[in-house]
């Protein structure tokens, strides 16, 4: 599903990703966790296409196709997913009208030609009503004024609608009280499946207690240093990154 | 050696005539309009009020006054911005009965012409008002038409009126001059909203001019749409005086036109009054717009906010000049400006200047103008949920105009005005 091999990531003119090597097959999920400034959101905007992350060298795939000439909107249509960390507020335009515009968008690149206004609401309202959330987040501004948890919900209603072949959450927890982690976690699990795979960003392991990983790999200094089964992640928050990173250095 | 003439003064002199049948006081208004205009002339930078916009190319313009057109035929209106609308439709400045439905609101709403010899249309027309531009006054000295508007005490206007200015020039360049008056009587209250529209060819010049009274504890919600013609020049003058308790919300929302200026005067009159005035304008290649008001603050306790948001592309160029005076007997003012610009483009260019003079010392005032360029975060999380760079840098503009719209108090009248934004942006059937 997704495959990257070897990538080197600069912003800024300072090499952050350097020589990253990851699979996620379909129906996995992958957990990053490493410390601060370890290239972990780098990563994610790499994946995702932000202006301003040049790749220098390597590939990144998705379902064999390659992403890193694509602009963003074109990975999107590709079935690229980003939840952000810190989503972002967009005041005059309302929520309805920022996803309908964004399914329709997808759908037309894919050839699929836009919903009609009667099967946009049946759809809107079916993952409302999965996911617990009140339309009337729908009819004010995007993430305009919202909590902490009301932007993650809002992303994973995102998630939810444009039914995406892979997920990067970026720090999904962060900003979260615990209520709030479970009501999103859930979410997230309930997308889970045989045919799509996730990539879960995190600093800390809680986060973890909610969306089971398949497996965790650690990031340290643009790379991945350690991979391992669900216990690393356990392992990790015991001990911190300390041991891993001397054991890099030794 | 003679004096030089003061700029465009022959250019406009055909269109003043003695006219027969009006009442003196009429006359008198249209000679001393006449003659203030004779002494200035057109403004250009040279005058302060002016400083960023000049007129000078209304001068070369040669604009004839427009023929009366008597069997107006334009057949395809509009539909009605707010549904139950009453509609005046005016086609070259002129009112054409035959287009224009004001069933329900005939008891309220007259040509000007008709009433001239009300004693409240002579007194809002003949009002001194701080501020009154050179322009207003050649309005007085030149108008052929208008409408005017009455809301006795206690009343409620029965519908939404909405005043439709279709321009039809054809092949010379023509002008026209429509006045409006109109008059809220106490706790009475109304909606008005314009819509100025025309063809992508051919040049006119529509100078209008307004008399507002808001009497103590009425409300005038009062809107405009600015989609003029491409080769289109709009100027727009609206004198309004607003009583005790009492509230003005106006907005202007400007598309269209080659050169446009939106002014508002506005004096605080009563104890409490609250004036609104907003505006959303996106410009492009080769437009000129300009929003300028003054507020007078001339009672105890006035309250008065005006945003402006503005996205300017290509070589479009936006100014906003925003004068507040603060008398000395209007204490506890509360008094707040802002102009804010989305710059599309290298070339595109806005001009703020805001002026506070505040004679009293208890009050609350602020201004501030902001220019920037579209934000990257916004742009991306919109393409990184499949939304085109294209599409998602309308939405980006979509909303920092918008937002400016929420000043806009009546619901009805905000989401007609952003449809027209959204037709304007290739963005109309989102919401």
């Amino acid at each position: 599903m997704l495959e990257i091999n070897d990538l080197h990531v600069d912003v800024d003119g300072k090499q952050i990703i350097n020589g990253l090597t990851l699979t996620v097959p379909a129906g996995e999920v992958h957990a990053i966790m490493g410390p601060n400034g370890s290239g972990k959101s780098t990563l994610s905007y790499a994946l995702a296409g932000r202006d301003g992350y040049e790749t220098t060298s390597g590939t990144a795939t998705l379902g064999g196709s390659d992403l890193l000439d694509l602009d963003p909107e074109e990975r999107a249509a590709l079935g690229l997913f980003l939840a952000f960390q810190y989503p972002v507020e967009i005041p005059g335009v309302a929520g309805m009208t920022f996803v309908k515009t964004a399914i329709n968008a997808v759908r037309t690149a894919r050839g699929e030609g836009e919903l009609s206004a009667l099967d946009f609401l049946k759809l809107v309202r079916a993952r409302l009503k999965d996911l617990n959330i009140d339309e009337a987040m729908l009819k004010r501004p995007v993430n305009s004024g919202f909590s902490g948890g009301e932007k993650k919900r809002n992303e994973v209603l995102q998630m939810a609608l444009l039914e995406p072949k892979f997920c990067i959450l970026d720090e999904t927890d962060s900003g979260l009280d615990i209520d709030a982690l479970k009501v999103v976690s859930d979410g997230v699990n309930r997308l889970r499946g045989p045919e799509r795979g996730m990539l879960v960003i995190t600093h800390y392991q809680r986060l973890l207690d909610y969306i089971k990983p398949d497996k965790v790999h650690v990031l340290a200094k643009g790379r991945i240093v350690k991979t391992g089964g669900p216990e690393l992640a356990l392992e990790l928050e015991e001990n911190g990154y300390g041991d891993v990173l001397a054991g890099l250095a030794a | 050696m003679a004096a030089k003439e003061p700029l465009g003064v022959s250019a406009f002199a055909p269109a003043f005539r003695e006219r027969s049948g009006e009442p003196e006081w009429l006359g008198g208004l249209r000679r001393d309009g006449f003659a203030r205009f004779s002494e200035t002339g057109l403004p250009t930078n040279r005058d302060e009020a002016w400083k960023y916009t000049s007129l000078r190319p209304i001068a070369r313009a040669k604009y004839e006054a427009a023929p009366a057109n008597d069997d107006a035929d334009i057949s395809d209106l509009p539909a009605r911005m707010l549904d139950g609308s009453a509609r005046a439709v005016f086609v070259n400045g002129r009112l054409a009965p035959s287009l224009s439905d004001l069933s329900g609101v005939s008891g309220a709403v007259s040509p000007l012409n008709d009433i001239l010899d009300e004693d409240w249309v002579q007194s809002l027309l003949t009002a001194d008002v701080d501020g009154a531009q050179v322009m207003y006054a050649l309005n007085a000295a030149l108008f052929d038409d208008g409408l005017a508007i009455r809301v006795p005490d206690g009343e409620t206007l029965s519908r939404p009126l909405e005043i439709l200015y279709v321009a039809a020039p054809g092949d010379r360049a023509l002008m026209w001059h429509p006045r409006m008056a109109v008059d809220i009587g106490a706790n009475a209250s109304a909606t008005i909203i314009e819509r100025h529209i025309g063809p992508a060819k051919g040049a006119y010049l529509a100078n209008h001019g307004a008399d507002i009274r808001v009497a103590d504890g009425a409300k005038l919600t009062h809107a405009k749409a600015q989609l003029e013609g491409g080769e289109g020049r709009h100027l727009a003058m609206s004198r309004v005086s607003i009583g005790e308790n009492a509230l003005y919300d106006n907005f202007v929302l400007t598309l269209g036109a080659a050169l446009s200026r939106n002014e508002v005067a506005a004096k605080l009159a009563g104890a409490d009054s609250e004036v609104r005035l907003n505006g959303t304008y996106r410009l492009d290649s080769r437009q000129h717009a300009d929003h300028s008001s003054r507020i007078d603050h001339s009672a105890p306790g006035t309250r008065s906010r005006q945003v402006y948001a503005g996205a300017i592309g290509d070589n479009g160029r936006g100014v906003f000049q925003g004068h507040i005076v603060v008398d000395q007997i209007a204490q506890q003012t509360d008094g707040h400006q802002l102009n804010r610009a989305l710059l599309l483009s290298d070339h595109a260019e806005i001009d703020s200047k805001p002026v506070l003079e505040i004679y009293a010392d208890d009050v609350k005032c602020s201004h501030g103008a902001t220019a920037g360029d579209i934000d990257d975060d916004q742009l991306f999380y919109l393409r990184a949920r499949g939304i085109p760079a294209e599409q998602a840098r309308m939405l980006v503009v979509r909303g920092f105009l918008a937002d400016a719209a929420e000043g806009m108090g009546d619901e009805a009248v905000r989401t007609a005005l952003l449809a027209e934004l959204d037709a304007a942006l290739g963005l109309e059937g989102l919401q």
